[in-house]
């Protein structure tokens, strides 16, 4: 490794990887990744279940196997890569300050760099949670990785507050093991994770799921003891009568992802507020020429699978970068979520070349239409129908250089909205 | 019942006011005992308090204002001796309207009482707080205000007495205190301790103490307050500690770490346990604070918790520090609000009240003031850096990944005593951030299990009865079959 590195990945977790493997196929010397961990692969590790790679390698992997091919293509194609080193500080002019023990201080300023640091959890505070603060409270990644990494479960009477998918897989994992799932508490009306992972993870188990509660109160002053849950009506608010006591002695919670940016406002990146994640156009590049970002670092996806992809996208695009093949971001056309839409990656695209809009819609629904609106003409550039749509699962949107085409000259925005169809 | 060797000076409680009079006592040649029920020291009030040095706080008990006024003057030199940061801060009481103004005007023509204050106008104000609300007309400025993280002072005052000859037994509760012999004894959990004096700092437990030798001790109920801290990404938002009376007593700190702290004025409950963070209580601090600061935002909240305090023992609102009515060698401590301030004098004041119950005090020739704080590696520069790491290569190794908290730092906060998650997280930070502990915990709990040489499955979160992780994979299914 030498100072003059063309590429930096921050990040060798499923994003950075395949930044880093595009990036080292289409040509870039001299390219690094950081990994803050022991290892590359990041989360994948402790995701000992299938359901990884039905899309991207069309073969059911657990996680570690996923992790494997990509870990593997790093080390065949000779990328270097630093271990438990930690990103300290990145400026605005790409000055990099990073520390491991065995380098001690490591000054890098590279041409590029593809931010891929993932995310955390949301804990307990973020979302207010009242009641004591005893032992026993984990998020529900923490426990994962403390049960299939470390060997240790925290505890044998489990109530888990949140249905996103890694709280759903630990259900599963703790009663597998031999613990008691006492129920899986949810706010919303619906289940916060996929389809596949409510099925085979809660319902072949028998696990009680409570739809609409929340959790009031929790007991214990050492260990956790037991919560209250309490029903939550249309308008938000508890439901007194409906208070339920649930002994237990381990509280997981999976109440959401949010991505891990604390670097990235360093380097002067700009943050969308809905998605906690960089703005970036359809390279993948933010606001900072040079920068780039994907993965979980710009916002949460569904599967590992379109992780990939988006991050090969960021790594073509900062090799393009580093040849002097990529035109300037002119940020021309902004995309914006409209009707129906939670949020659409990415923000900003040319109109001069075929583009993948990935979104997430804000509410369950049936027989929808997703549109791609020009919004100086009204024109609908392109439209789909769907059957279901899920918060849980993102979509894909690909836009055509032809449907681009007949974008109005003055056009500098799109709007997606998905709506009941007629 | 194990008896232990007579000492002169056995100290129940190793909080902030424990630990102060441990190291005042260490500057004498005495064997002196400081005793804490928890597993770590500073668990008690002094883990989950505001931490603030106050000057005056108005309506107040002669003695406590006294102890206040001299304790503020003393954090300068106690906190450089050891190495624990301090920040004066000031801080500014609000007003809306001219009769809050005309109120604070009171205020400042009454010095006396509150201490040097400064009327300051709008201009004046929204120059020290810029992204302060608009309907803010004038603050009564006092610069005497400043913040401590009582986490770190407590363990840099045991540790420094603990290196000045102070012995601590931890995990030692007393159950049963009396006189035999001139002596005074403790009864524990542990073993039967004989001392000539025993001070009683408990805190919390100070009246469960005092009445061990006299039924006539009247109750004091705790006070309760629900803190809420907000992320570093706040740093800068406010600068001074800020009261807005009117809100319930909403306050807002910058603390030494670049975090900001809100809370409330507190409310009494009944036990002194209650550490239930009720969800509406966080609402209450959230809307009072965004009347003062509207930027603030709920999202940048990381860690609520309750802290729990002693009321004034007195119906002046003043402390009571003294020998006992019934065993005039045990002598109770016990204060409430502004503890932290005044500790440092109180510390004096014991001194003094030992001498006058018959303790000879001969200086300790090898009194050492200083006490090195453990290295912060994020806050090194560059060359101090490379120098650290390339003495303990574990410098070099982040575990805690939001506060920067290095294995280096994990490890020598073990060394100095820490044994628990939560210890380790007051004296370090590690855990103390935005994902509060979630990546650097299970890291951790395993550096404490390798250190302490003892399985993950004794490691506790603060002490007996808080273990992290109960079984070993496979452990839960092996007891199924055998069943």
């Amino acid at each position: 490794m030498n100072n003059l590195v063309d590429l930096l990945v921050i990040g060798g977790g499923p994003a950075g990887l395949a930044a880093a493997i595009k990036a080292k196929e289409a040509g870039v010397e001299n390219l690094l990744i950081i990994e803050r961990s022991e290892e590359l692969g990041g989360l994948l590790h402790q995701c000992i279940h299938d359901g990884f790679g039905l899309l991207y390698f069309k073969e059911d992997l657990t996680g570690p196997e996923y992790g494997y091919k990509f870990i593997q293509k790093v080390k065949e194609l000779g990328i270097d890569y630093l271990l438990e080193t930690m990103v300290l500080d990145i400026t605005p002019r790409k000055e990099v300050l990073a520390m491991n023990a065995d380098k001690g201080i490591i000054r890098l300023n590279p041409k590029t760099i593809v931010l891929a640091m993932g995310c955390r959890e949301r804990t307990r505070h973020n979302i207010h949670l009242p009641g004591t603060r005893p032992a026993g409270i984990y998020t529900a990644g923490t426990a994962q990785r403390l049960i299939n990494v470390e060997g240790y479960i925290p505890g044998n009477r489990v109530v888990i507050l949140g249905s996103g998918d890694i709280g759903m897989i630990m259900a599963r994992r703790l009663t597998l093991e031999g613990a008691k799932v006492e129920a899986v508490v949810e706010i919303l009306p619906y289940i916060g994770g996929l389809i596949r992972n409510e099925v085979q993870c809660l319902r072949d188990f028998d696990i009680p799921v409570f739809l609409g509660h929340t959790i009031t109160e929790i007991y214990g002053l050492d260990r956790i003891e037991g919560i209250n849950i309490s029903k939550i009506n249309e308008n938000g608010d508890l439901v007194p009568e409906t208070t339920r006591k649930i002994k237990c002695n381990t509280l997981l919670l999976s109440v959401g992802l949010i991505p891990e940016n604390e670097l990235s406002l360093n380097a002067g990146v700009e943050l969308d507020p809905i998605t906690g994640g960089p703005v970036v156009d359809e390279d993948m590049q933010t606001n900072v020429p040079g920068i780039f970002a994907a993965g979980n670092v710009v916002h949460i996806l569904d599967l590992v699978d379109n992780v990939s992809w988006e991050a090969e996208v960021a790594g073509l695009s900062a090799t393009k970068y580093i040849l002097g093949e990529l035109p300037p971001s002119l940020r021309k056309i902004k995309v914006k979520a409209g009707n129906g839409i939670k949020y659409v990656i990415p923000s900003y695209i040319s109109g001069q070349k075929e583009v993948n809009l990935y979104m997430r819609v804000s509410e369950p629904e049936q027989d929808v239409i997703l549109k791609v609106v020009d919004d100086s003409t009204g024109r609908c550039l392109s439209k789909k129908k769907l059957l279901v749509v899920r918060p849980s699962e993102m979509i894909t949107k690909k836009i055509t250089e032809k449907e681009l085409k007949s974008l109005g000259k003055r056009s500098n925005q799109l709007i997606l909205s998905c709506v009941k169809g007629e | 019942m194990f008896t232990r060797e007579l000492v002169d000076v056995t100290i129940i409680g190793a909080g902030v006011v424990g630990a102060s009079i441990a190291r005042e006592l260490s500057k004498y040649e005495l064997r002196v005992l400081l005793i804490d029920k928890n597993s770590e020291v500073g668990f008690g009030i002094s883990k989950s308090s505001t931490a603030n040095i106050i000057e005056k706080g108005g309506q107040i008990g002669a003695l406590r204002e006294g102890l206040i006024v001299s304790g503020n003057k003393m954090f300068d030199k106690l906190t450089k001796d050891l190495d624990v940061p301090l920040k004066w801060i000031g801080l500014l009481y609000l007003a809306r309207n001219e009769s809050e103004v005309k109120s604070l005007k009171e205020h400042k023509s009454n010095e006396k009482k509150y201490g040097f204050v400064e009327m300051i106008g709008r201009r004046e104000l929204r120059k020290k707080e810029p992204n302060i609300a608009k309907d803010f007309i004038a603050a009564l400025y006092n610069p005497r205000f400043g913040v401590v993280p009582s986490y770190e002072l407590v363990p840099g005052l045991v540790e420094n007495a603990q290196k000045n000859g102070v012995e601590l037994l931890l995990d030692t509760e007393a159950k049963k205190i009396y006189q035999k012999d001139k002596r005074i004894i403790i009864e524990s959990n542990e073993d039967s301790i004989n001392s000539r004096f025993v001070i009683n700092a408990a805190g919390l437990g100070a009246v469960k103490i005092a009445r061990m030798v006299d039924k006539n001790i009247s109750d004091a109920l705790p006070q309760k307050e629900v803190i809420l801290v907000l992320e570093k990404r706040t740093e800068g938002m406010v600068n001074h500690g800020i009261i807005d009376v009117r809100s319930g007593g909403a306050y807002i700190n910058p603390r030494c770490a670049g975090t900001i702290t809100l809370g409330m004025r507190g409310v009494t409950v009944d036990r002194d346990d209650d550490r239930n963070v009720p969800g509406e209580r966080i609402q209450k601090i959230v809307q009072a604070a965004k009347r003062v600061i509207p930027a603030f935002s709920p999202r940048d909240i990381i860690k609520s918790f309750a802290g729990v305090c002693t009321q004034q023992p007195t119906r002046d609102k003043d402390y009571l520090i003294g020998p006992s009515k019934t065993v005039s060698s045990l002598i109770n401590v016990r204060v409430g609000w502004g503890g932290l301030t005044s500790s440092p004098a109180i510390a004096k004041l014991v001194v003094k009240i030992l001498i006058k119950q018959g303790l000879d005090l001969i200086k300790n020739p090898n009194f050492d003031p200083c006490r090195q704080g453990i290295p912060k590696i994020e806050e090194l520069t560059d060359e101090k850096k490379k120098q650290l790491i390339k003495k303990d290569k574990r410098y070099g190794h982040i575990v805690c990944r939001c506060e920067h908290i290095s294995e280096g730092e994990i490890v020598e906060a073990i060394k100095r005593g820490a044994r628990t998650l939560d210890g380790v997280k007051g004296r370090t930070r590690a855990g103390m951030g935005r994902c509060q502990g979630g990546f650097c915990g299970p890291r951790v709990l395993q550096i404490l299990s390798r250190e302490l040489n003892l399985p993950v499955t004794k490691i506790n979160k603060k002490g007996r009865g808080s273990e992290l992780v109960r079984f070993k994979t496979k452990e839960l299914l092996e007891e199924g079959e055998s069943q």
